[in-house]
């Protein structure tokens, strides 16, 4: 009976050790699930992206601060909807559940999400399935890839960009090849052409016929033109010039190419005002605004006005271009007193391949380039016109220093001659011999050479023996600017001309000594003012 | 005698239970330590150490494991002394280990 006893005594001891135990046990696991909640709180909490706890059919037990934020829901709509409306396509969230089911988890599931207010964003999925509140669930966690993808663009458009830089300096590098032999043979076409023009009778057929001739060379030569301005390097080096030397040369030459119909008035008001510029932009800036205005005028003929001056913009003023900062502006301005535009169509003047030509006749870019070169210059562009009264164009350069004066530049048309001895030297005979016939038909006494070492010794023998020497940069055995270099060794005095059909830099010339640098192909006129200026500064200094 | 798990080792040397890691097992997995307690308990010894000081989580099987296998079958062995060796580094060992008492009273809960 004792044992009995004592078996019903442990028994008993054991019973309440065991309900002690799982008072200790749930006591523990109440709060380790305490302990599990809060920390699954914090986490879902402070974690930087959405996260949501579904059921398979759609339903949403949970979301985190940041599923509230992106998809702009909150924690009571995200109980109301279902799932497959967070999805762009409702559609994605079956093949989601599909992957899930296949492979135990999603990773990386691209897919394109859907805010409350409708807007979608691109995102990437991962989800794991879990038990959450006794049921089970998934976990998702959405990874927002908008600014990704962005970046991604922004990177993108870069390598477009760099791909697109890199094609135009090769593309610049091929048209300057071709531009120069180009050059060469229009050099070689104007010469006979106007030679030919000067034997014919004015009023001619023949004469008509290479009236045109020389029109449709000069058209060449512009588009050669443009081509080496578009394809040029973009890193264009700004050095202070004196605007008016570039305008009134770009003038010089946009009269030459202007028909007689059309009268080209230059107005300098500032000839000292220096501008930070690239020439060569500003000389496109010209020849667009000047091809346009002789486009307006070609059929009913009238006057190209091209004024120069300095302005001040006041706040006021920069209220009409608001692009303006108010200050001191060396203002160009090419009007034309053609049909004018209407209001519809400045608004979209300078919008790149705009245009009111005929097809065929005009790209639409020339305005689009001149605004950006203007731009790029710290300055702006403006246009005023009214339908039967003509266009001006303003082009506004912020100004570095100026001297103000005031004087008026009329672009000759006559062709002085001159009766100077020059030695010619081009590796091209059928430019040597054009050229040579074009300079004896203004009375110059010429000696041409094909070879510079063959000029070169005989500038040596007898120095004395040309008052100018005009010859080509690129030649085979000697460069024009390295026989430039011995002539001028030999007698320092001897004025030199180089003409080239590259585009290059003229300070380096200068820099050597060379007078002047004529780009071929050249007009008569071209060259011959050009001889005149050299030489009569020449005779200039002999008198001094 | 040793139990070497993946992130635990329980040893048994000179009246001495060392239990050292992370116990988290299922259940039904604890079967191992609850025959290592049971053969323990066969031995008689007349006094019983268990050291937990270096045990960093033990989850509630454990708990139940510890409680029921070793703590209430020592308690029915007759002037058995057995004194349990805690660390206050660990939360759960400070909220759980003094409820140890209620299943053997003259258990001694010491606490470094």
């Amino acid at each position: 009976m004792d044992n009995e006893n004592k078996e019903k005594d442990k028994m008993k001891r054991r019973i309440a050790g065991l309900e002690k135990t799982l008072q200790i046990v749930t006591g523990y696991s109440g709060r380790v699930e305490k302990n599990l909640r809060q920390l699954f709180e914090v986490v879902s909490d402070t974690m930087p992206v959405p996260m949501l706890i579904s059921l398979k059919n759609g339903k949403i037990l949970f979301s985190n601060g940041n599923a509230q934020k992106i998809f702009a829901y909150s924690e009571e709509d995200f109980h109301q909807i279902a799932a497959p409306l967070l999805y762009e396509d409702p559609e994605d969230r079956s093949i989601f559940l599909k992957t899930l089911e296949d492979k135990g988890e999603v990773r990386d599931f691209a897919v394109n999400m859907k805010k409350a207010d409708g807007t979608v964003f691109p995102a990437s999925l991962f989800s794991r399935q879990i038990v959450f509140e006794g049921q089970n669930c998934l976990l998702t966690v959405t990874h927002d890839l908008s600014e990704l993808k962005q970046e991604e663009e922004k990177r993108l458009l870069l390598e477009r960009q760099l791909r697109q830089t890199q094609k135009m300096e090769a593309i610049g590098t091929m048209a300057s090849g071709i531009a120069h032999d180009f050059n060469n043979i229009l050099t070689v076409i104007f010469g006979r052409l106007e030679l030919t023009l000067m034997m014919l009778p004015e009023e001619s057929k023949a004469a008509k016929n290479i009236a045109d001739a020389l029109s449709a060379a000069n058209r060449a030569k512009i588009i050669i033109m443009q081509i080496l301005a578009f394809c040029r390097k973009k890193e264009e080096e700004r050095k202070p010039f004196r605007i008016s030397t570039i305008v009134a040369e770009a003038a010089k030459m946009i009269e030459s190419l202007t028909p007689s119909h059309i009268e080209i008035r230059l107005r300098i008001k500032s000839k000292a005002s220096i501008i930070l510029c690239d020439p060569t932009q500003i000389h496109q800036v010209m020849m667009n605004l000047c091809f346009n205005a002789n486009h307006a005028l070609r059929d009913r003929g009238g006057v190209i006005e091209i004024l120069l001056e300095e302005v001040t913009v006041s706040s006021q003023e920069k209220i009409m271009i608001p692009t303006l900062k108010p200050g001191s502006y060396v203002r160009l301005t090419v009007s034309d007193n053609g049909p004018g535009m209407d209001k519809s169509i400045i608004d979209r003047v300078f919008d790149p391949f705009f245009t009111t030509k005929p097809a065929g006749e005009g790209t639409g870019m020339g305005l689009a380039i001149v605004h950006g070169i203007v731009q790029a210059h710290g300055g702006a562009v403006s246009v005023e016109s009214e339908p039967g009264k003509g266009a001006a164009f303003h082009c506004y350069f912020p100004m570095v220093a100026a001297v103000e004066t005031s004087t008026f530049v009329k672009p000759q048309k006559t062709i002085q001659g001159g009766s100077e001895r020059i030695l010619f030297i081009d590796d091209k005979k059928d430019i040597s011999e054009t050229c040579s016939q074009m300079l004896e038909t203004l009375g110059y006494n010429i000696t041409a050479r094909n070879r510079s070492p063959e000029a070169l010794a005989l500038f040596k023998e007898n120095p004395d023996m040309f008052d100018l020497v005009i010859a080509d940069d690129v030649m085979p055995e000697m460069s024009g600017r390295e026989m430039a270099s011995e002539m001028l060794k030999i007698r320092m005095d001897i004025p030199i001309i180089i003409i080239t059909g590259r585009e290059t830099d003229d300070n380096f010339f200068f820099e050597s000594g060379i007078r002047a640098v004529i780009r071929k192909p050249f007009s008569l006129q071209e060259i011959g003012s050009a001889i005149r200026d050299v030489a009569d500064k020449q005779r200039e200094k002999e008198h001094e | 005698m040793t139990i070497q798990g993946e992130n635990y080792k329980v040893t048994y040397h000179d009246g001495v239970i060392s239990i050292s890691g992370k116990l988290s097992l299922m259940l039904e997995d604890y079967e191992e330590l609850e025959t290592f307690f049971e053969k323990v308990i066969e031995s008689q010894p007349h006094e019983l150490i268990l050291d937990i000081r270096n045990l960093e989580y033990l989850n509630s099987s454990g708990i139940k494991t510890i409680c029921v296998s070793l703590i209430l079958e020592a308690a029915d062995i007759e002037n058995l002394q057995m004194k349990i060796l805690c660390s206050d580094r660990y939360t759960w060992q400070k909220e759980t280990v003094p409820t140890f008492n209620d299943l053997m009273d003259d258990i001694k809960i010491v606490f470094e």
